[in-house]
């Protein structure tokens, strides 16, 4: 019952330590998984951005090699234009074998500085169209570069496929034996073209596409919408970044986009992936860490739960055991089979505490029985028959010799001293009849040992109205008497009782003037071993100081053949509570 | 006792839903493409079997499908000939495979309207491609073809100043959906012609020699309207081989043409914009598969191209697709 | 992913990001010595020198990158020259001045402003190379072995539309036409400016043509290359002698030069193309007006900072030893 209410008033230390485990491992779990996926989010972008760039390296050489054969076409015509040995039926021969070995080929035209058409597979253009055209104007300014022109759509009646794309570039040639400058012009096939550039991707989350020096797109996946304007490119961005590896946002998607030059075109190769695809399995995996995290919490919540139970299971040991404590019951034993070191302090401590209490309650228990046999002997002592057979005897005799007066006289003060003695069972009288009771003792006795001694009885007024313990006087004077007087003969024995209060004590003193104890004998008197259980002196002295404490009881002063004085001390006592008996 | 029941139920607890986490971790690994909702499968029903518009529409159905994600299977006829039995077969496969969507560009019969009307009874969402169909209120999303006629008849205008008379060449073996097209456009050029005090004169073609008869039979100030391509050519053959100087507007450009426009023997033509009207038709198909709400009457911009609007990639594309499937 | 060698640097000093279009040229190699011995010497502009590999993607990544650590200012050799004007569009848009350097762009391609190069003249390497010959055959008459008063030559030229292989290779001839030499050409290809593609194709062409009367190379390195084919078919020796010119004056040239076998080479100034380049973009870098008293170099037309070639014979090449 009293443990219910403790532990509804103060905290459990099993609760406590399982809360705080759990807590503390919950929160370093979070943090733990929470840096786990940062890093690895940010590893995985990372990776993506890696993979990217490589792919977009790889698509950048595909077309690089595109161009480079490309080039190497156009040098070959310019070789070709540039030998004096060689007439133009010849050279045209050779043109129109170069485009029917070559599938990207459409035509080749050279044109003057003027534009005029000099030798070609077709007159693909015509000719104010060429000059006017921003082509032929910046390849006419340019001593040493190719340019060239996003695809268009080429109407010439002898187009083998309409969609073409055009190289320009300076070029020497010798037609008429002088050195002349004139524009080469080459037209690809550009669905062939666009073939090429189609197979190239960067994978499943994204695209490739090939933009000009002035925007214009030399390939998109989406051309076909981007002209008919259905949709549109990104463009804003890729000016703002030029070239470089940058993330932005189109259409609601965010991409991440990278943009690099092409060589020997002022081209740019730009490759988008989308993130959203990128990171598809981003999600999954921070299913997957959330559902593993939960789990670890739970697990760590058990964890905690059953490690707080294993180290307060001793406490708990030690808890029940002491619950089970009965002061009574003299059977329960120590605490052993301990396993930690704390614990150990903890029960061998208690395990002295026990074993003191055992010893404490040995104690009690002897004391009580001790008290009892004293009570006993004093219950014994206030009827004794040896006194009473004695006293009755000499009544006997005084009736026999007439002596009345003297016989009722002992008579009446037998009668009062066994009615005082008994007392109707109280331990606790009034002063005035325990010292009624030694008078009406000495009375009897004076009577018998006639002659032998005198007495006198001093009470001081202040202790009328006080209480004390029955029959604590009387033995002493029957001490004095016996040891005092009836062994030895003394002349002039006199036993003085007084009553009085010293220091807020009750004191009572019996002085005689007998034979007198020696130290040994003093010490023996009061000595609670010595024959423990008589009558007398000790007992009284027993008696006191069970019930009054180790400061109270009697003292002796005793002179062999001088006399004895013996000191009753006990506490001013008012009423029978007073005393814990 | 009690309290022993309850710490081991406590941990029993615990650890049971800590494997119950554990088993539904394993389970994110394994499923990752259980993202995806099943695709919306969408059929595509054609009316001619040759012809750039029909093919350049699918490419637009192909490049939207792609971008939704759904399933496009695409009916081409195999023929000219039974066109509306072809049409109303696939609709009934349509209908048996539990299509989700389907955009039909008419052949022009007139079952055609109880076909779709039991496609919606179905539940199949239906749109109906560039041929107008009488009677149907579902959505269509194509040319308006009453407004080309217009573009025309003014971009004629606005070349032929003062032209006295035009000649309007029909083409009577046109197919049922040409036959229904050019009516609104007829509509859209008669309504262009209000107020003017040109002359307008018909011709039925029905073979080329009568054609012939016909067109030297003009006068030479008249401008010649063609309502089909394939007339176009002829007309622009017999011009070429003739010693008539007019002027030849035709509708329904494609690649073919490109050489009679080059040669100026047709001035200008109306070109359709086929990727857009099967581009944005399978979006607005998906759309409505979807709950969206969409318009139901979509019109796509035509435009009239002559030889020097070739020069721009956005009239070169109506002609001649640049990527060729 | 790429290499970049930086010298250590203190968070106020000005940084210029210095690019070389592949390390392991050997001109360049020069050229980036020169520079970093001036930027040590300086000691307030710090250089930060990357490796672009060959590659122009990444250089373009480390010109990026370069600017991103705090370079003000950019030297660039450039690889792909088609590519200047976007790279130089990428810096105007984020305030980073540029220097071309010995790979000179497009003139025709790029802006009017903004932007400068330090480089020799490609023309006048090529006179200087055709002068070197024209002086060789007036001496040695003799050299005209099919006596027909017309020089047959080979031509090794360098990387295709780079400006020194077509001015080189142009002006090497015209220098020549102009001081009354009639020239044919026997075989011409691109050797790329490597000795071993030089030595491949000259020692084909030992084989196919017998009427070889001198070789035009673009550099020393092709020029090497040559002379090693003409060694192994048995020149250089007995008398058999065919004049070898190239560009750079790179030390093993001038070492072919005393041993007899190189006729001349022309010295591309690297000591001034680097000082130059450094300088003029420590200038930049630190926002600095550029006047006589800070460069010591003339800029012509707003932006060019031209660099004289010199010409390098057995008779001078003292001067030029390093």
């Amino acid at each position: 019952m009293s443990k219910k209410k403790s532990s509804a008033k103060k905290q459990s230390l099993q609760y406590m330590i399982s809360s705080n485990m759990a807590v503390s491992m919950v929160i370093i779990i979070i943090m733990v998984a929470s840096l786990i996926v940062m890093r690895f989010s940010n590893e995985m972008q990372f990776e993506a951005e890696t993979r990217l760039r490589q792919a977009h390296n790889q698509t950048n050489n595909s077309i690089d090699m595109f161009i480079n054969d490309t080039l190497s076409i156009s040098h070959y015509i310019k070789t070709i234009l540039n030998n004096r040995n060689e007439n133009q039926s010849a050279i045209n021969e050779e043109l129109i074998l170069l485009k029917n070995s070559n599938k990207y080929l459409s035509n080749m035209a050279l044109y003057s500085l003027e534009g005029e058409f000099l030798i070609g597979t077709a007159q693909a253009n015509q000719n104010e169209n060429v000059v006017k055209s921003n082509l032929f104007q910046k390849a006419k300014n340019s001593e040493r570069s190719s340019y060239f022109e996003a695809p268009f759509m080429d109407i010439s009646s002898e187009a083998k496929s309409t969609w073409v794309m055009s190289m320009a570039s300076k070029c020497n040639y010798y037609f008429t034996g002088i050195k002349k400058q004139g524009i080469l012009f080459i037209y690809m096939d550009y669905s062939n073209i666009r073939h090429l550039f189609e197979n190239l991707n960067i994978g499943n989350s994204g695209y490739a596409y090939i933009i000009d020096e002035n925007n214009n797109f030399i390939f998109h996946p989406q051309q076909q919408l981007i002209y008919s304007g259905i949709k549109s490119e990104n463009l804003q961005s890729l000016n703002d970044n030029v070239i470089g590896s940058y993330y932005d946002n189109w259409n609601g998607r965010e991409r991440y986009v990278i943009a690099q030059t092409v060589n020997n075109t002022r081209w740019r190769l730009v490759t988008v992936a989308y993130m959203d695809e990128m990171r598809i399995r981003l999600p999954l995996i921070l299913q997957f860490m959330l559902y593993i995290i939960i789990a670890a919490i739970f697990i760590f919540i058990a964890l905690s739960y059953v490690i707080a139970n294993r180290i307060t299971k001793p406490i708990h040991s030690l808890q029940t055991h002491m619950e089970n404590v009965k002061i009574d019951n003299p059977d329960f034993h120590q605490l052993d089979n301990i396993k930690y070191a704390e614990i150990e302090s903890l029960s061998d401590n208690y395990n002295k505490l026990v074993k003191r209490i055992k010893n404490l309650i040995n104690q009690i228990i002897e004391e009580q029985d001790q008290k009892r046999l004293y009570e006993l002997n004093a219950l014994q002592a206030q009827i004794n028959p040896h006194f009473l057979y004695n006293t009755l005897d000499s009544i006997i005799w005084m009736g026999e010799k007439g002596k009345n007066k003297q016989a009722v006289e002992m008579t009446s003060a037998l009668a009062k001293l066994f009615r005082i003695s008994i007392s109707r069972g109280k331990k606790v009288i009034n002063v005035e009849e325990e010292i009624e009771h030694v008078r009406n003792y000495l009375v009897i006795q004076s009577m018998r040992f006639k002659d032998k001694f005198t007495y006198s009885i001093n009470v001081a007024p202040e202790v009328k109205g006080l209480k004390t313990l029955k029959l604590i006087v009387q033995p002493i004077v029957e001490n004095a008497i016996q040891h005092g007087f009836e062994e030895y003969a003394v002349d002039e024995g006199k036993i003085e009782v007084s009553c009085y209060l010293e220091d807020n004590n009750l004191v009572y003193c019996v002085k005689d003037n007998g034979a007198g104890m020696s130290e040994e004998r003093v010490k023996n008197v009061l000595d609670p071993k010595a024959e423990s259980g008589g009558i007398g002196v000790n007992n009284v002295h027993q008696r006191l100081q069970i019930v009054f404490g180790k400061e109270y009881g009697i003292s002796i002063h005793s002179e062999e053949d001088e006399g004895t004085t013996v000191y009753i001390r006990l506490p001013v006592i008012y009423s029978e509570e007073d005393v814990n008996a | 006792m009690l309290k022993n029941i309850f710490k081991k139920a406590f941990v029993a607890i615990c650890l049971l839903i800590a494997a119950t986490s554990i088993y539904l971790s394993f389970n994110t690994l394994i499923e990752t493409n259980s993202y995806n909702p099943p695709a919306k499968r969408i059929a595509l029903i054609l009316n001619s079997y040759v012809g750039q518009h029909g093919v350049v529409v699918k490419q637009g159905a192909i490049l939207a499908a792609k971008e939704n994600k759904a399933e496009l299977t695409v009916f081409t006829p195999y023929s000219d000939l039974d066109l509306e039995v072809f049409q109303l077969s696939r609709i009934d496969e349509i209908i048996a495979e539990k299509f989700d969507g389907v955009l039909l560009m008419s052949c022009g019969s007139n079952r055609i309207l109880e076909a779709i009307e039991k496609l919606e009874n179905n539940k199949i969402e239906v749109i109906s491609l560039d041929v107008p169909i009488d009677g149907c209120t579902g959505p269509y999303v194509g040319t308006n073809h009453e407004l080309s006629g217009t573009m025309l008849i003014e971009s004629l205008l606005n070349h032929e100043q003062d032209i006295k008379s035009i000649v309007i060449v029909e083409d009577s073996m046109a197919t049922e959906a040409s036959k229904i097209i050019a009516e609104y456009r007829l509509k859209g050029i008669y309504k262009g012609l209000e107020n003017k005090k040109t002359d307008i004169k018909k011709i039925k073609f029905t073979d080329i020699d009568q054609l012939r008869d016909e067109i030297n039979a003009l006068d030479d100030t008249v401008a010649i309207v063609s309502m089909d391509s394939i007339l176009t050519e002829n007309i622009a053959l017999l011009k070429n081989n003739g010693n008539k100087n007019f002027n030849i507007y035709g509708f329904d450009s494609n690649q073919m043409h490109l050489n009679l426009l080059y040669e100026k023997l047709v001035k200008q033509e109306l070109i359709r914009d086929s990727l857009a009207i099967g581009y944005r038709a399978t979006n607005n198909l998906i759309a409505k598969i979807n709950g969206t709400k969409i318009d139901n009457i979509d019109y796509i911009k035509a435009y009239m191209v002559n030889v020097d609007l070739l020069k721009y990639n956005k009239y070169a594309t109506l002609l001649y697709p640049i990527s060729v499937e | 992913m790429f290499l970049s060698i930086s010298t250590v640097f203190a968070g106020s000093d000005i940084i210029v990001g210095v690019h070389i279009y592949r390390f392991d040229d050997t001109f360049m190699a020069g050229v980036r010595d020169i520079i970093k011995s001036n930027a040590d010497g300086l000691g307030d502009c710090k250089i930060i020198v990357t490796d672009g590999k060959g590659s122009q993607p990444t250089q373009n990544d480390l010109i990026i990158n370069s600017v991103k650590n705090g370079a003000k200012a950019q030297a660039i050799n450039i690889v792909d020259v088609t590519a200047a004007p976007i790279v130089l569009q990428k810096l105007q848009k984020l305030g980073v001045p540029a220097v071309f350097f010995n790979r000179e762009p497009d003139s025709a391609d790029m802006p009017d402003e903004g932007w400068f190069y330090v480089g020799a003249m490609a023309e006048e390497s090529g006179r200087l190379c055709g002068g070197m010959i024209a002086d060789y055959f007036e001496k040695n008459p003799t050299s005209d072995l099919n006596r027909d008063g017309i020089i047959q030559y080979v031509l090794l030229m360098g990387e295709r539309g780079h400006q020194d292989t077509i001015y080189r290779s142009e002006y090497s001839v015209r220098a020549l036409q102009e001081r009354g030499y009639r020239m044919e050409l026997v075989a011409a290809e691109t050797a790329n400016w490597q000795r071993v593609q030089a030595q491949e194709k000259m020692s084909s062409w030992l084989n196919s043509y017998s009427n070889i009367e001198a070789v035009i190379c673009n550099n020393d390195d092709m020029a090497l290359g040559a002379i090693d084919a003409l060694k192994a078919a048995g020149y250089f020796t007995e008398g058999r002698y065919i004049p070898v010119v190239g560009v750079d004056a790179t030390a093993p040239a001038i070492e072919a030069l005393k041993e007899g076998t190189l006729l001349g080479t022309v010295l591309n100034d690297a000591k001034n193309i680097g000082k130059a380049t450094f300088q003029l973009s420590c200038l930049l870098a630190k926002g600095e007006e550029i006047n006589q008293n800070n460069f010591d170099y003339t800029i012509s037309n707003g932006r060019y900072v031209w660099i004289p070639y010199k010409k390098v014979t057995k008779d001078n090449y003292m001067d030029f030893e390093r």
